[in-house]
């Protein structure tokens, strides 16, 4: 099942649901690692912090800062999203367990979680590489770049595994418009939602969770009724989100991106399924696109064959951003 | 914005996931061998040999440095590593 993210609509009962989720995996013999992106992990022992004091403490030196202490950094704008990150993507490579559940939140913390660990291995990377790397004076720039280096592929690998996951999104029975949003924000970055568990679902109309074919949603959807004070949690909505996770573990597992190549008489169309009505914009920088989508960035590092191709124009249709691409003269003399 | 269909949006041919289309499927190993040689004494004889020399002016039988210099103004005080620009792409509307 590797890494489930859940996500939904503030105030609709996500991390309850994520908690029934994985208390509802390990009752079905699912060896489930559980993260909160509400929990703030603990920097000291993160490999992560290790690497990034050694990377950024020759940097504070640089600058004539003394060292600082894991604790001093708490509550730093971004850096909890990328500690997660990093053990997230640390503990799926543990043979033994068989599933990670990340409850990231509202989809708001969500898309905010994500575009960090998009954005910052990117940035790095750029620092590495560019020329304020060769200005660096550090004691021993080998042990540096090495403690850089290692940094950016902990985020790297953080990215690739969001990339591979299916997202469970959580939502009210109004909340239709909020959770389409929220599955764009999920797409784009390379999450795949699998399903919609709408909560809270007064008893007047089901009890138990059931699956429903629910088209404006075009996933399949499991209600929970409301909970009344007598039901004990996480037991109680564990059992109620068991059909979720036989679904979960149907899925094959993801083996291909979530975009599509096409060719097109001369030139390649590149779909990237989103949203309909999301807010796009694209814009390219060498081998990488920006993609916004609905204020939420991703940088997007384009397959091959298009490296070699210019960006002619595209757009939006029926939810899928899709974008054409022609061979570029100057790097591509033969016509493919 | 033409209100012709533009060719992206156009349907037909077959669709692919994370794959080169642009892979040929003759073979290039000996091309390749031949152009890696050539590349692995480029990098001994030249950029080992440049990579100490922090100001070109003071190298000029540099082959490496001599190509800094023609491309950056010799009064330049360092060499400046050319950014890739970036750019917005202008999209079509929204098609249902």
């Amino acid at each position: 099942m590797d890494l489930i993210l859940v996500s939904g609509v503030a105030g609709s009962g996500v991390s309850t649901v994520a908690a029934g989720l994985a208390h509802g995996m390990r009752e079905k013999g699912f060896s489930t690692a559980e993260f909160d992106s509400a929990v703030r992990p603990p920097l000291g022992a993160s490999s992560v912090w290790s690497d990034a004091t050694s990377t950024f403490g020759v940097w504070l030196k640089t600058l004539g800062a003394a060292g600082l202490a894991p604790e001093e950094l708490n509550g730093l704008p971004g850096l909890n999203d990328l500690v997660m990150g990093a053990m997230v993507a640390s503990t799926l490579s543990d043979p033994n367990v068989d599933a990670v559940i990340w409850d990231l939140g509202s989809f708001r913390e969500a898309g905010r979680t994500l575009q960090v660990l998009d954005s910052v291995p990117m940035l790095l990377d750029r620092l590495l590489t560019g020329s304020v790397a060769d200005k660096l004076s550090a004691p021993d720039p080998a042990a540096s770049v090495s403690a850089w280096y290692r940094l950016v592929t902990h985020l790297a690998r953080a990215r690739e595994v969001i990339n591979r996951s299916r997202s469970v999104v959580v939502g009210r029975s109004s909340d239709t418009a909020a959770l389409l949003a929220g599955m764009g924000i999920l797409r784009l970055y390379g999450s795949t939602p699998a399903t919609v568990i709408v909560n809270r679902v007064s008893k007047a109309n089901k009890t138990k969770g059931s699956t429903d074919s629910d088209t404006a949603l075009g996933l399949p959807v499991f209600r929970i009724r409301e909970r009344t004070k007598a039901d004990p949690l996480p037991a109680w909505t564990a059992s109620r989100v068991d059909s979720t996770v036989d679904l979960l573990d149907q899925l094959p597992p993801i083996s291909t991106p979530a975009w599509t190549i096409a060719k097109r008489g001369n030139g390649f169309r590149l779909t990237l399924a989103l949203r309909p009505g999301a807010k796009v914009q694209v814009g390219r920088r060498g081998d990488w696109l920006l993609l916004v989508c609905d204020g939420y960035a991703r940088h997007f590092e384009l397959p091959p064959v298009l490296k070699r191709c210019l960006l002619e124009g595209g757009g939006m249709r029926a939810g899928d951003l899709i974008l054409g691409f022609v061979p570029n003269p100057r790097v591509w003399r033969e016509q493919p | 914005m033409s209100a012709k269909t533009p060719w992206w949006f156009s349907e037909g041919e077959s669709e692919s996931k994370g794959f080169d289309l642009g892979a040929k499927g003759f073979d290039l190993g000996g091309l390749a061998s031949g152009a890696h040689q050539v590349l692995e004494w480029a990098r001994e004889s030249l950029i080992t040999t440049h990579q100490g020399h922090v100001n070109p002016v003071d190298y000029p039988q540099c082959f490496m440095c001599r190509a800094v210099l023609l491309l950056h103004p010799a009064t330049s005080s360092e060499v400046v590593t050319e950014e890739e620009g970036f750019a917005w792409i202008e999209l079509d509307p929204p098609r249902d």
